[in-house]
């Protein structure tokens, strides 16, 4: 009898275990075209935990992370050969994001294991080092992580995530200009106990429009005509601005 | 107001990249150069990677060039002959350029080439003007011999160069195309600052047809250079020529007509002090440790 009443005080206590709790979201935009004026897109990015109802509120934790398509780079170390710095070989990286914001109510080494981290995923220097464990590797890893961050492709200070009510959540991201084409995945954690519960994730479509997307298509694609075009434009640019100086001087 | 350039990849202030042009393009119609020597480093200062900002900067040439070229062929102080001797070699030295070029964007160094090649060209130019400036300066006549026969004379390959009113061998001017050829691909310039000099000096044109025939050539190299960029590299940045452009014409009507109203020889000093500037702070780049020693490229770029 009493092995009865410790399992049941075992299964009140262990609420966490048994939780059915999910977190929901969703975004202001999901489609971002970037075009001759475009210098950064506002998102607005909210949402709420759905609760288990029978069972007290666990202290739970959201991460929100945004994850632009894989791009390949080249890294070199810059070396100094007869007192000039000079760019070293290329050193081999696999490829990593071109984009990466993450917001968090708290921050990710106090809320989720090393394990839970690489079990989902999670954070940049997860994502950009999948597997090897070499310290030569972290460094580049890092060097590379350090230097997205200063260029704006890495966002990696943000003001940290408020849980309104222990339920609702929102925040604003401000994309930078020189985003890549493609697909940003946009992942919303829940966190409890140093473990995810739950994750939402939906999908931001970038495009280039207009001038922008048609020159850099064309360049690509038809270059002779392109390199043509270029000239032709410069010509009449030439032109066109010198006979209307001719002309205001009479 | 921010404009983002496609090829480029990046976010500029449009006023900026115009006025860029116009300060550029002041500076030439002032001294009468074509200022890709000193616009291109100034593209590497704002940001714009060096391959587009060599391979844009061709582009600009090509429409910088127009109306002065126009205004020499109508004038009839155009050696077409010479020109298109000029011509050829530099289409065969840009080929070779733009070859050399995309080798080194493989290997990851062209920053350190192009960089090295202005350091070293604008120093030499820079205390060249310097010192010719100076010695203006102080009024020493420079007789010219204008029929003097030197090693150049004894050159094979003669024909007659009706407007420059010469009989000289053709390899000079080919020689020189070339060098100009390779240095409008790998540096993204005109070229007519070792031109002009050259068909002076060591070929010996007359004065009234040099600029003519050096702007005729010119065009079409980094015409050529251009196309050879944009298909070789992927490097040209229309915007970015066109908006550079807008300044620039602008600037060189400003700038021809402040040009009348300084005197000559402290222009002279003036530039020779720019490009001596220019040629310091690169080389001080060069030498001096960066604050981030990892550097990263796009599989684009």
């Amino acid at each position: 009898m009493q092995y009865i009443f410790v399992i049941l005080l075992y299964f009140l206590f262990s609420s966490s275990a048994h939780t059915q709790d999910s977190v929901v979201g969703d975004l202001s935009e999901d489609k971002i075209s970037i075009n001759a004026t475009f210098h950064g897109s506002k998102i607005f990015i909210f949402g709420a935990i759905k609760r288990d109802r029978y069972v007290k509120p666990v202290p739970s934790d959201i991460i929100i992370e945004i994850i632009g398509p894989k791009q390949q780079i080249e890294l070199r170390k810059k070396k100094k050969i007869f007192g000039i710095w000079v760019n070293g070989q290329s050193i081999e990286v696999s490829p990593i994001p071109s984009f990466y914001t993450i917001f968090q109510t708290r921050p990710l080494k106090e809320i989720l294991s090393e394990r839970e981290k690489k079990r989902l995923n999670v954070g940049i220097e997860t994502i950009a080092r999948p597997d090897s464990n070499s310290s030569v590797q972290l460094k580049n890893i890092q060097a590379i992580i350090r230097i997205k961050n200063r260029n704006g492709s890495y966002i990696l200070q943000q003001q940290p995530l408020i849980l309104n009510h222990d339920t609702l959540f929102s925040t604003e991201i401000t994309l930078p200009a020189n985003l890549l084409e493609g697909d940003y995945q946009t992942r919303i954690h829940l966190v409890q106990d140093k473990i995810i519960k739950n994750s939402s994730e939906s999908k931001i479509q970038v495009r280039k429009i207009g001038l922008e997307r048609w020159l850099y298509h064309f360049a690509h694609q038809k270059p002779f005509f392109y390199g043509l075009f270029s000239i032709f434009l410069a010509l009449l640019s030439g032109w066109v601005a010198s006979e209307l100086f001719r002309l205001a001087r009479r | 107001m921010q404009i983002y350039l496609p090829i480029a990849e990046m976010s500029v202030n449009m006023f900026l990249l115009v006025g860029l042009g116009g300060l550029v393009g002041i500076l030439s119609g002032m001294f009468g150069v074509g200022g890709g020597f000193l616009m291109t480093p100034l593209l590497f200062f704002i940001g714009i990677p060096p391959a587009v900002a060599v391979a844009t900067e061709a582009n600009q040439i090509v429409g910088s060039s127009l109306s002065g070229a126009l205004a020499h062929f109508k004038r009839r102080a155009v050696d077409i002959k010479m020109g298109i001797i000029l011509l050829i070699g530099g289409l065969i030295g840009a080929a070779y350029g733009v070859y050399i070029f995309k080798l080194l964007k493989q290997i990851g160094q062209v920053e350190l080439l192009v960089t090295l090649c202005y350091v070293v060209f604008l120093g030499i130019i820079g205390i060249l003007m310097f010192i010719e400036s100076l010695s203006a300066n102080r009024q020493r006549s420079t007789p010219r011999k204008i029929k003097k026969h030197t090693w150049v004379h004894r050159l094979p390959l003669k024909t007659r160069f009706r407007a420059s009113n010469l009989y000289i061998s053709a390899i000079p001017p080919f020689v020189i195309g070339l060098v100009v050829g390779i240095l409008a691909a790998v540096m993204g310039v005109g070229g007519g600052f070792i031109m002009v000099p050259a068909m002076i000096y060591i070929i010996g044109m007359p004065t009234k047809v040099v600029i003519g025939t050096s702007l005729f050539q010119i065009i079409f190299v980094t015409g050529f250079t251009t196309i050879m960029h944009a298909t070789q590299n992927y490097t040209v940045d229309a915007l970015l020529a066109f908006l550079l452009l807008t300044g620039g014409v602008v600037g060189a009507q400003i700038g021809v007509r402040l040009g009348v109203k300084l005197k000559a020889e402290e222009l002279r000093i003036l530039l020779s002090l720019i490009v001596l500037g220019v040629a310091f702070k690169l080389a001080f780049d060069l030498f001096a440790t960066p604050t981030e020693l990892y550097t990263i490229t796009s599989g684009l770029n």
